[in-house]
């Protein structure tokens, strides 16, 4: 059940990204206005805009938080061609601070000669790191030698991908040496793979390409691995004309293992829409992609590693039964949605962005859904045949 | 068209083109060259700086004569004007100043552009260094009509609308460009638009025929010239980025091609088609999730919404006006508002108030959210303290209860993996005995199931309780005690607990304290056990002692001895249970074939368990994993690399520390058997301090604050 509220943000044009810090109680939003917004929830469940201010003096592309480890910590990248690293001071706020809270600009990364695309936090078990990628091809690692000192960010590593740079995504696994994917917005099918792996070879000192996935040929305009929480696998989900899940096996990472049942990357289809952004939820099981029809779709492996579309959330606040939902649920999700129903005419006219805030408990486990129905509940009794399938007993 | 460019010699400051738009003239500190403009090409037709060369014509500016195609005027870096003759070369005339305009009067700067309106054939516009616009009627040189402050800093350009008699755009050093409104009835500038440029502003240029449109270049450090829709002030609408250094000059040759110079000595041809365009290339949705699962999404408003408002406002008009007086230009009608609704979907249970989603709800697979189940299952699960079997039951019915049955069957078969089926003999009990929470009683009726379990030996303290207080027991049932308070209950209780001791199972008593009652039963097999496990109580008690060394390493290499292999545990079982004399034959028979059965089942299962904890870890369930790896215990070690191990228990610990259950990832943490696990709650133990009065960290004592030297609260930390 999604239940809606409006709150209305104050950026004077598109919002391009959203972050959840690593708790989910705050989030940072960015703008075209130059501007990053910070918004902390209440205790009441509400979203408060605590801080605002102007960052950069270009379009602020992404913005990401460092594990709160470092800090109240978030990087910022924009087309001035410059990366930002912003942390929040402890204090008491003056009238005159207010409206920046107490976020100051602890360094400014300006080696890139095009837009900086994209701006990602290294996974806490590299230290604080940085990778940024611009338009020009080039991907940066900075790296803060000094935790305490946020000011002094060293170029570490240069990569050259010889295609524009969109996004990047670090490979969260501790297992692997330092691993970064990068996905190219270029459009020319010719010019290759769309998305390259590199890895960090501690011996050599510098990043190698492990792999050019040559099956991606279209523009990718988002990259995201998925979180690796004890996974003898990584997932890699790609934002191209559809959404893309491809899986590397630790052994072979230059290799696409044989996912069980299939041989071939997933394709999520987005009905022709463009999907610009994904993201995964914590355990990594399920996957949420926004395309530019304004639709979230929610995709979830089910245990034969089939990814079905477990909900559709539309822009406007209505949310749409997913397909593969019998009647009788189907009926009660409708119900649930209709609770809230979003002001439209607000949302049209009001001249500025709105929020609007829904609520659901469409969220599923990790647990394969049985399709046998209902499984014996008697705690003595012997397995189910579900539960030996998906062990493969055999 | 296309876009085409020319290599002049060294940087170039201005071009200009003349009245036709056929010639172009480029002008630089080292270079003045003017070049003709054919089908998609340039082509050199005269090269002015030649012969004597002196400051005079290291030019910063260049200008066309609007009517005679053959004058030329430049202005030098040094403060002359020169006019040139393309007719006669080389005839190059000084001229003398006709008339000074004292520009600075008050408000002293330099003058850094005039731009002659084209609408007031007397008018002219003047920008100064220190932020203000001038406007003069040059026959007048002695009053300024009007000055306004315009910029906070110098004003590097201005520019007439070729078709707007009333806006002027300025452009200055504060990374701004400005639209003003010239009300001249009022003599006074009213400010329409303001552009957020990425770097100071040094050249802006309107684009003919398209009223809202101006291209405009940088003073330094960003080479890309850019054209801007002046109602969206952030994002240029569209960008040409061939120059590889800053571009210096912009002229319009009509509404889709114009021309620029840069510092890099090339003239550009630039051509609309090829235009970057960053607002149509931008990411118009962000989406974030939550470890809640959370959603935030943010889509911008959608093309229909601003169609809508487009044919609204056209059909006023309509209303409004006489057709002749519409606009027929059609590029200025309706703009797009760019905005993005940011719409929050937040995960929440349906019904507030259950703890656990009904059962029911599990059939339609509505699933409960990985937070919710999630931080039940850490809470809830019990992972050591309880016999093996016994800790299964618990688990699975709390996965039971949280819908997730998958879960539950795996809790179940792990016990019957481990657990002989002969073994759930006392189960039997506390089923006839259920209705109570049959907790307390239950964990005692199968501790003879999970006696030979290596657990044993770490739960052997917790054990002790029952003995301690049951040693008075006895007692009572022979009537010799010291209470007085004999009631009919208490008679009756122990009568019942006498018929149980005689006939255990074919009781078919009724009694009013179930719970009692089938605690005392269990006491009693209870002591019995103590009887003969007391030898082996005294080294589980030293083991519990050695295992919280001081330091990690020693720790993990005196615990390896602690766990005794689990065969001699199993002779020694068999031994106790042969040897005493309160058990039944049925209870060892029970023993040989629990133990036989168990090493074969462990055997034969050990790789399915294996592969069963790598699948959940797998689909994202770490904590399944670690949780059964843990209740497993000695059952599946050395099955599992330990690398793997590490990986899920730090897994696990960093998503329960996300969620905020710091104490529950420490007992992970204490409960793994990994070296590397068990360091992380022994580093950096140190809490830090601040003063309560003036918020300061505390370093050198503990109780005194250095700076504002007052004694700190007993207790500072909260």
């Amino acid at each position: 059940m999604y239940v809606a509220r409006n709150i209305s943000a104050d950026h004077k044009d598109l919002i391009h990204d959203v972050a959840f810090d690593f708790y989910g109680r705050r989030m940072a939003t960015c703008s075209s206005d130059h501007s990053v917004q910070v918004w902390d929830i209440n205790d009441k469940n509400e979203w408060h805009c605590t801080a605002s201010w102007k960052t950069h003096s270009g379009s602020v592309w992404r913005v990401t938080w460092a594990h709160p480890e470092f800090g109240q910590v978030l990087a910022s990248c924009s087309y001035d061609r410059m990366a930002a690293i912003w942390e929040e001071i402890a204090g008491s706020t003056t009238q005159s601070q207010r409206r920046q809270g107490h976020w100051i600009k602890r360094a400014t990364l300006v080696d890139s000669r095009t837009s900086v695309t994209d701006v990602k936090f290294s996974p806490r078990c590299l230290g604080l790191k940085l990778a940024t990628c611009s338009a020009d091809g080039n991907v940066r690692i900075y790296e803060a030698p000094d935790l305490t000192d946020l000011t002094t960010w060293e170029i570490q590593d240069q990569i050259q991908t010889k295609l524009s740079c969109s996004c990047l995504s670090w490979n969260p696994s501790r297992l692997h040496p330092a691993t970064i994917a990068v996905g190219s917005d270029n459009t020319n099918p010719a010019a290759g793979g769309k998305v390259q792996i590199y890895e960090h070879s501690e011996n050599e000192r510098k990043w190698n390409r492990t792999s050019m996935l040559m099956s991606i040929t279209e523009a990718v305009h988002d990259i995201a691995y998925a979180p690796n929480l004890g996974r003898s696998y990584d997932v890699l989900a790609i934002a191209t004309k559809d959404v893309v899940i491809m899986r590397f096996d630790k052994k072979d990472p230059a290799m696409i293992g044989p996912a069980p049942g299939r041989n071939t990357p997933v394709q999520l289809d987005h009905q022709g829409a463009q999907v610009w952004q994904i993201s995964w939820n914590i355990t990594g099981t399920i996957l949420a992609a926004s395309s530019d029809d304004g639709m979230v779709k929610l995709w979830k492996a089910n245990y034969l590693d089939k990814w079905k579309c477990i909900q559709v959330l539309k822009g406007d606040g209505s949310s749409v039964a997913p397909l593969l939902m019998q009647p009788k649920e189907a009926a009660r999700e409708t119900r649930g949605s209709s609770l809230p129903e979003p002001s439209v005419d607000a949302g049209f006219m009001s001249s500025s962005p709105k929020f609007s805030i829904f609520t659901s408990s469409w969220f599923s486990d990790s647990s394969p859904r049985s399709r046998q129905g209902r499984p014996s509940s008697s705690p003595g009794s012997t397995a189910s045949s579900t539960v030996i399938r998906g062990f493969h007993v055999h | 068209m296309t876009t085409t460019s020319v290599q002049v010699d060294s940087g170039i400051n201005a071009i200009s083109t003349n009245r036709d738009k056929t010639l172009v003239a480029a002008a630089g500190r080292l270079v003045f060259k003017v070049y003709s403009i054919e089908e998609g090409s340039f082509r050199e037709q005269q090269d002015l700086r030649v012969g004597r060369i002196n400051l005079n014509y290291s030019c910063n500016d260049v200008v066309w004569n609007p009517v005679k195609d053959e004058l030329l005027a430049t202005g030098a870096t040094n403060g002359a004007v020169v006019t040139w003759n393309l007719n006669i070369q080389r005839d190059i005339r000084n001229e003398k100043c006709d008339m000074t305009f004292p520009a600075n009067g008050s408000s002293s700067g330099s003058i850094r552009d005039i731009q002659f309106n084209p609408h007031q054939l007397f008018m002219f516009a003047a920008a100064t260094d220190n932020g203000y616009v001038q406007f003069w009627d040059y026959r007048r040189s002695d009053r300024v009509l009007l000055q306004e402050l315009v910029h906070q800093e110098i004003v590097f350009s201005l520019d007439w609308h070729p078709d707007e008699r009333q806006w002027l755009a300025t452009s200055g050093r504060d990374k701004t460009i400005k639209i003003w409104h010239w009300e001249s009835h009022e003599w006074r500038l009213r400010i329409d638009y303001t552009l957020y440029h990425i770097q100071s502003v040094r050249k802006v240029k309107w684009r003919p025929q398209r009223k809202y449109h101006i291209a405009s270049c940088s003073q330094v450090d960003d080479n890309a010239v850019s054209v801007w829709d002046v109602r969206r002030p952030y994002v240029p609408f569209a960008v040409f980025e061939e120059h590889k250094e800053a571009p210096t000059g912009i002229e319009w040759y009509d509404q889709n091609v114009f021309l620029t110079s840069g510092k890099d000595g090339n003239i550009f041809q630039h051509v609309f088609k090829d235009a970057k365009k960053p607002a149509e290339t931008s990411n118009p949705v962000g989406l974030s999730m939550s470890l809640h699962g959370d959603i935030f999404h943010t889509s911008a408003l959608s093309g229909k919404n601003t169609h809508q408002r487009g044919s609204i406002s056209n059909d006023i008009t309509s209303v409004k006006r006489p057709m002749f007086f519409r606009r027929t230009d059609r590029t200025t009608d309706s703009f797009p508002a760019y905005e993005s609704t940011l719409v929050y979907y937040e995960l929440k249970e349906d019904r507030e108030d259950s703890e656990y989603i009904p059962y029911e709800r599990d059939k339609l697979h509505i699933p409960v959210s990985v937070f919710k189940w999630f931080c039940a299952s850490a809470k809830e699960y019990q992972l050591t303290g309880k016999p093996f079997g016994e800790l299964c039951e618990e688990n699975a019915k709390i996965a039971e209860g949280l819908g997730r049955h998958q879960v539950a069957q795996t809790w179940h078969l792990l016990r019957l993996f481990f657990v002989d089926v002969s073994q759930l003999m006392p189960k039997v009990y506390s089923k006839q005995s259920s209705g109570g929470s049959a907790e307390v009683p239950s964990s005692q009726t199968s501790t003879e199931v999970d006696r030979d379990s290596a657990n044993i030996h770490r739960e052997g303290s917790m054990d002790q309780n029952p003995p301690t207080e049951v040693s008075h027991a006895p007692d009572s049932t022979t009537g010799v005690t010291d209470e007085e308070s004999d009631s009919e209950l208490d008679k009756n209780k122990r009568r019942n607990k006498m018929l149980a001791e005689m006939d255990p199972i074919e009781n078919p008593f009724t009694i009013e304290d179930e719970e009692n009652y089938v605690g005392e039963y269990n006491w009693w097999e209870n002591a019995a056990n103590e009887n003969w496990h007391l030898p082996t109580e005294g080294f589980s008690h030293r083991h519990e002692i050695t295992d919280r060394p001081p330091t990690p390493d020693t720790l993990h290499d005196r615990s390896r001895p602690s766990t005794p292999p689990p065969k001699p545990e199993l002779d020694q079982n068999l031994q106790a249970s042969h040897n005493h004399p309160l058990l039944a034959s049925h209870a060892i028979d029970q023993a040989i074939t629990k133990h036989r059965s168990e090493f074969n089942l462990s055997i034969k299962y050990r790789p399915l368990i294996k592969e069963m904890l790598a699948y959940y870890a797998d689909a994202g369930d770490v904590q399944m994993s670690v949780s059964a790896y843990i209740v497993l215990g000695d059952k599946i070690k050395g099955e599992i690399p330990s690398e793997t191990i590490e990986h899920w228990f730090i897994s696990y610990i960093e998503l329960l520390n996300r969620f905020k259950l710091w104490t529950l990832a420490n007992e992970v943490i204490k409960c793994s058997d990994h070296p590397n696990i068990q360091m992380l709650n022994q580093q950096s133990t140190t809490i830090y301090t601040n003063c309560n009065n003036c918020e300061k960290g505390i370093e050198k004592h503990a109780w005194a604050c250095s700076k504002c030297s007052k004694l700190t609260n007993p207790c500072s930390i909260w």
